[in-house]
């Protein structure tokens, strides 16, 4: 991974294929795989940005999987 | 015409006479990387039809775990694929014994009270029944495997690097779990 172009309130950051997939794996956990108490309070955001997050991630995958011809 | 020119034109002529890949019984051939990834769905009866589901063979083929194999439809492409992450030494039947006698059974059927109170040969038989003819099955990154049946909301993950050759488990959100996968 990554990191450049710090900004006050996001960051740029470059992931490889393995990177991304791994936090998407691990998003996946958390919002669909297991039960977390107090999500919001331990993961610091709403299961709703979570799986937006997650959705995001999941596209940005397709993305860069090889085209069905 | 140039004997080049003429060599060029047969070439062209030759490929536009070679057998299209979708007259191969529908097989996919896709050179992948590392984002190779098989999707397959039964078809559903109607008392498990539970949601809509698009079932499609997406692609081909897993490098990672160094198998390139044909993505078929029905209840052929996961035993295909399980037979060639274990070499052709084994079967469902093995695999399903292997995860069952593993953390699984443990973790899961004892302490999470997966499927009642089933024993350790039960817990096989189900794993079994699921890799035997999963709702959809895909190949995962890294050489693993996931499988999804409907009925139970069992997700099986076939991962042979692991000792007891990966898990078995009922997620929270059974559908998207299995969706969410990469």
């Amino acid at each position: 991974m990554k990191a450049f172009d710090l900004k006050n309130r996001s960051v740029v950051i470059e992931l490889s294929d393995r990177e991304l997939i791994l936090i998407n794996n691990a998003l996946n956990e958390v919002c669909n795989g297991i039960d977390v108490p107090e999500f919001e309070t331990r993961l610091g955001g709403t299961t709703e940005e979570a799986n937006q997050l997650l959705r995001e991630i999941g596209k940005e995958l397709k993305k860069l999987a090889p085209k069905e011809e | 015409m140039s004997p080049r020119l003429w060599l060029l034109a047969i070439l062209a002529l030759a490929g536009a006479l070679a057998p299209s890949r979708a007259d191969a019984h529908g097989v996919e051939t896709c050179a992948q990387g590392f984002f190779a990834t098989a999707t397959t769905e039964r078809p559903q009866s109607e008392s498990q039809v539970a949601g809509t589901h698009q079932g499609s063979v997406v692609c081909g083929y897993e490098s990672a775990s160094g198998y390139s194999q044909a993505a078929e439809e029905g209840g052929t492409l996961q035993s295909q694929v399980l037979q060639q992450q274990m070499s052709g030494s084994g079967s469902n039947a093995d695999i399903a014994d292997a995860i069952a006698n593993g953390h699984a059974f443990d973790k899961h059927v004892i302490g999470e009270g997966m499927n009642g109170d089933i024993g350790q040969s039960e817990f096989a038989d189900h794993i079994q029944a699921v890799l035997d003819n999963p709702t959809m099955s895909q190949s995962l990154s890294a050489g693993t495997s996931a499988f999804y049946d409907e009925a139970s909301g069992t997700v099986v993950i076939v991962n042979p690097a692991a000792a007891d050759y990966g898990t078995a488990f009922v997620p929270k959100n059974p559908l998207q779990y299995f969706q969410g996968l990469k």
